[in-house]
């Protein structure tokens, strides 16, 4: 009986709290297929009255570069991603598993770095980037991004957690470092690296200041450059309908990847041993 | 000892990527950022004159940066212990084996997909004077008469304050989520058969488990809230008011740093106390944070 | 051969010909050397007819002079561009609001431009000088705005609306108005604002800027001059489009949250675009103490100082700012044309919506004066909403405003 109780008080909490997170979400999905005036008008309705493509069309009529901008996204967005789950894992490993002098050191510059306030490194970062001649080149994305000192401090907290005894095994089998972290490490964080995956590829997706930056040729630009470059965004009026549609289409990618990496959220180590 | 020399090798190649990173792009910035903080600039022209400590003396005299500081500590204060429960308890939910969580999992990780722009339309709709929230307050007899929330004082950084914790709550809750994974689930059944109820799991289990994930979540969330520049910005307009109640240390930075005066050297010299401030909000949280077990 | 002859004859005749226009073209147009250069213009994105007028404006000055052209668009405009000049990659030509145009002007990035060769005197008064300093000028206007009132047909009478600003604010006009709407709908919204009531401020001939850049807002006269409208805000005569839940007065207007607003004439293809039902007229200002005003913004072509290709980007500012090219640029992309000779020629005056707009053009001021107005601005709606709430008299908001903003004005100095 209690146990019931309990049970139906979590499902109240579930659903209360997804309709609190859900209605700002789905209002702005909606509003996509919402003219201009339906939108801006303040009605709570969800479903559009008059349901339209017109914002759509819009945005994929306005530039010849719009599916190179997705493209270039992608590419970016992938390669970005698979650098930094990489990087970050193997310094966050570093850091939580290996004993040597120095490493607190870095970790706590590590952790600094999350602290200075980007704006301020807005224009220092142009001036080095200019330096090394990488404008107007992916590089000067890839590069200063290849690693997120927030994930790297992420997998750190993961791997303080996870039980010696497996690494000590392996250790005694003969695996070398290397061996241990590509055969032991990584798999077993399986969880830890969908979250990074997800949230880097979302953090390189709707990048946006950096990218309208250090990239000045429009075929190069990417999904989030391209649109707002569309945009009139000073001092100039929104116009909401293609905001939206655009914050709908640059969603859509974001989805399925969690979507096809939540079977990841579900499972760890205790469920099925080493798979 | 030879062991210990080639794990310290290993060490420093496996960290070695991040530091070429951070300090091509980061230490060189910050000490950039630390020398024009003690001069007057006109980077257009490279005009540099020292000037000493004049920026950080200016700090203490500056009322607006002394009130700035109060709205993010406050600000702080209130959005970090929130967000972080109600992500935990969120997660520890979402983590309990019960038909249909699947859906949920998903549905409450949308919100962090939103785009920011359409978030902060929506919230200011919902909390404009004849907007949904006055409607429904009046008709339920709460108040008299319609608040007028983004243009009063007294509440408008609340109501960012809850626009943050909305839109932050799903992010930290995913990486609980994650790290309740890795919890064995032996523990749990251990208790149990001591005849331990969901509530006590929920503190003596789940709580210390996931201490080093709420070490990360916790000085993200300091971090994320010392610095937030985006809501205060859209919400005020960039004037940080009414009152100077939606003035955030960021807000202020910005101004000074790309306003209309060459004030690039004390918008630099506030972000760097910033910074040390956040330094040292999350040393002491962490040492809370951290007591005797694990690590 | 006979029958070569006439063949030849016209071959012959075919390449004189496309010799001679060559070389006329070369002759008449621009130097020989400027022809095949690149000019990079920076600018901020418009909407779909602004962006197919500056292509095509474009792309005759290319057809015309053979310099080509590579457009910036910048989103977060002064943030970006500043970044570039400092790293030393701006674009050699780019737009430059006159109000921030004293900020630019006192960095030294902008190239002073000859009175005569860009051909000034042609300009509107106010916007020839929203870009001088020290006697030089530093930009040439490519449009403007003005700001004046729009009025909802179906529920106002052109013949009602008071034609001096007491009238409108301080009488009972907007009370019989609002008496007689729907529910959800105002007489008329307001901005806090300095850069949108400057011209109210200042009314009478008082400065809300006074020596050394400062703020002059608690001068007795600049109080006495606001009175008129945050008493008619403080009695909920008028109110504002975030109080109406709306992002701003084309928005509450198109949606029917209000009969009356001041707006500028950007918001004319916004509603026609938006909100095609609406029907509305457009009266220029109601006076302010007896005389004409409003507020004029521009936005100018300004040269970038280290620019290497100086002589194709004047060609450039030149032929933008021209008689051709800004008529193609503003009847194109339906703004109003900064010299006084393309509103003839356009005949933009003949349009009953423009043309209040285009009549403010002459007494106008514009929202300009030194780099400290966004500081004495921001005071000012730091301040202000208290005055609504009843917590203090418009005169003491004003007092602190201008304490808090001359404090700051001189740490900065």
């Amino acid at each position: 009986m209690k146990k019931k109780i309990f049970k139906v008080f979590l499902y109240l909490l579930l659903i209360t709290y997804a309709g609190i997170t859900l209605y700002p979400f789905l209002w702005a999905l909606f509003a996509s297929f919402k003219p201009y005036k339906e939108i801006t008008e303040g009605a709570l309705n969800l479903l559009p009255k008059e349901p339209t493509l017109a914002a759509f069309k819009a945005l994929f009529l306005m530039d010849d570069n719009f599916l190179g901008w997705i493209r270039n996204s992608f590419f970016i967005c992938t390669l970005g991603t698979v650098i930094n789950v990489f990087l970050n894992s193997l310094a966050g490993y570093s850091l939580a598993r290996l004993e040597y002098r120095g490493r607190n050191l870095i970790f706590n510059l590590i952790l600094v770095t999350i602290m200075i306030p980007s704006q301020v490194l807005l224009i220092p970062n142009y001036i080095i980037i200019k330096s090394l001649g990488l404008l107007d080149s992916y590089a000067a994305i890839l590069f200063p991004s290849a690693i997120n000192a927030t994930y790297i401090f992420m997998m750190r907290q993961f791997y303080i957690n996870f039980p010696k005894s497996l690494e000590e095994a392996a250790s005694i089998d003969g695996l070398g470092r290397i061996g241990i972290f590509f055969k032991i490490a990584l798999p077993l964080a399986k969880t830890a690296l969908a979250t990074q995956g997800v949230f880097i590829f979302l953090g390189f997706w709707n990048e946006f200041i950096r990218p309208k930056l250090y990239l000045s040729t429009p075929s190069k630009y990417t999904l989030t450059v391209g649109i707002q470059s569309m945009m009139s965004r000073y001092g100039g009026i929104t116009q909401w309908d293609h905001v939206m549609a655009a914050s709908v289409i640059s969603l859509v990618p974001i989805l399925i990847i969690y979507i096809v990496l939540n079977k990841y959220f579900m499972k760890g180590i205790r469920m099925d041993g080493d798979k | 000892m030879n062991r210990k020399k080639l794990e310290a090798l290993q060490g420093w190649s496996f960290i070695s990527p991040a530091l070429i990173v951070i300090s091509i792009f980061v230490i060189g910035s910050i000490i950039f950022t630390i020398y024009i903080s003690f001069h007057r600039v006109n980077l257009f022209t490279g005009y540099y004159e020292f000037i000493g400590l004049d920026n950080y003396k200016r700090l203490f005299n500056d009322t607006k940066v002394l009130i700035a500081f109060k709205n993010t500590l406050s600000f702080v204060a209130v959005v970090v212990p929130i967000q972080t429960f109600l992500a935990m308890v969120m997660a520890s939910v979402l983590n309990a084996k019960i038909k249909g969580v699947k859906v949920f999992r998903i549905a409450y990780f949308l919100p962090t997909l939103t785009s920011s722009a359409a978030l902060t339309m929506i919230f200011m709709f919902l909390f404009s004077l004849y907007g949904p929230i006055n409607q429904i307050a009046l008709q339920l007899n709460i108040i008299n008469e319609p608040i007028n929330f983004l243009n009063d004082a007294k509440v408008a950084l609340k109501v960012i304050m809850s626009m943050n914790i909305w839109s932050t709550v799903p992010f930290f809750m995913v990486i609980y989520l994650a790290a309740l994974q890795e919890v064995p689930e032996a523990i749990y059944e251990a208790a149990r058969v001591d005849g331990a109820t969901n509530v006590q799991q929920f503190f003596k289990i789940t709580i210390p488990q996931l201490k080093p994930i709420t070490t990360f979540v916790l000085l993200m969330g300091i971090i994320g809230t010392f610095q937030m520049f985006d809501q205060a910005y859209i919400f005020s307009n960039g004037s940080g008011g009414p009152e100077n109640s939606t003035l955030t240390v960021a807000l202020l930075s910005y101004r000074y740093a790309f306003g209309q005066n060459s004030t690039m050297g004390f918008a630099a010299a506030i972000a760097l106390v910033l910074a040390l401030l956040i330094l040292v909000v999350s040393l002491i949280a962490q040492k809370l944070n951290k007591s005797d077990t694990l690590y | 051969m006979k029958r070569l002859l006439p063949v030849l004859m016209i071959l012959m005749l075919a390449v004189g010909m496309f010799v001679g226009c060559g070389k006329k073209e070369v002759n008449d147009g621009t130097a020989q050397e400027l022809m095949g250069k690149t000019v990079v213009v920076g600018r901020w994105g418009g909407n779909d007819s602004e962006t197919a007028a500056f292509t095509k404006a474009v792309n005759d000055f290319t057809t015309a002079t053979g310099i080509k052209v590579t457009e910036k668009v910048y989103s977060d405009y002064n943030t970006e561009l500043q970044a570039e000049m400092i790293g030393g990659t701006a674009p050699d030509v780019f737009y430059v609001d006159a109000y921030m145009a004293p900020f630019y002007i006192q960095q030294g990035v902008l190239m002073p431009l000859d009175e005569q060769e860009f051909d000034l005197d042609q300009f509107y008064e106010p916007l020839k000088n929203a870009f001088l300093s020290d006697g030089e000028y530093y930009a040439a206007s490519k449009d403007y705005s003005t700001l004046a009132l729009y009025y909802n047909k179906a529920y106002v009478n052109e013949s009602d609306i008071p034609i001096t600003m007491e009238e409108l604010l301080g009488g009972d006009f907007l009370i019989n108005l609002a008496t007689g709407l729907p529910k959800d709908m105002v007489a008329m919204t307001y901005n806090q604002d300095l850069a949108r009531s400057m011209f109210m401020a200042q009314a009478g001939g008082v400065e809300i800027v006074k020596e050394g850049n400062l703020s002059n807002l608690s001068d007795p006269r600049v109080v006495e001059n606001l009175k008129l409208e945050y008493d008619a805000a403080v009695a909920k005569k008028i109110v504002t489009p975030a109080d109406l839940g709306q992002g701003w007065n084309g928005d509450a207007f198109g949606n029917l949250k209000t009969a009356i607003m001041i707006e500028g004439n950007w918001v004319l293809g916004h509603l026609q675009t938006n909100f095609p039902d609406v029907d509305f007229g457009v009266l220029e200002l109601p006076t302010v103490k007896g005389e004409k005003g409003t507020m004029v913004f521009t936005v100018g072509y300004g040269i970038n100082m280290v620019t290497k290709e100086a002589d194709a980007s004047k060609e450039f500012v030149k032929y933008m700012t021209g008689a051709e090219g800004m008529a193609t640029w503003c009847m194109g992309a339906g703004v109003l044309p900064s010299r006084m000779d393309v509103t003839t020629a356009t005949n933009v005056e003949k349009e009953p919506l423009k043309m209040p707009h285009i009549a403010g053009a002459v007494y106008a001021i514009p929202w300009q004066k030194g780099t400290t107005m966004d500081t004495i601005n921001v005071e000012f709606q730091n301040y202000v909403p208290s005055v609504i709430s009843g917590e203090r008299s418009l005169e003491a908001a004003l007092k602190i405003a201008e304490d808090e903003a001359n404090k700051t004005i001189e740490a900065n100095n």
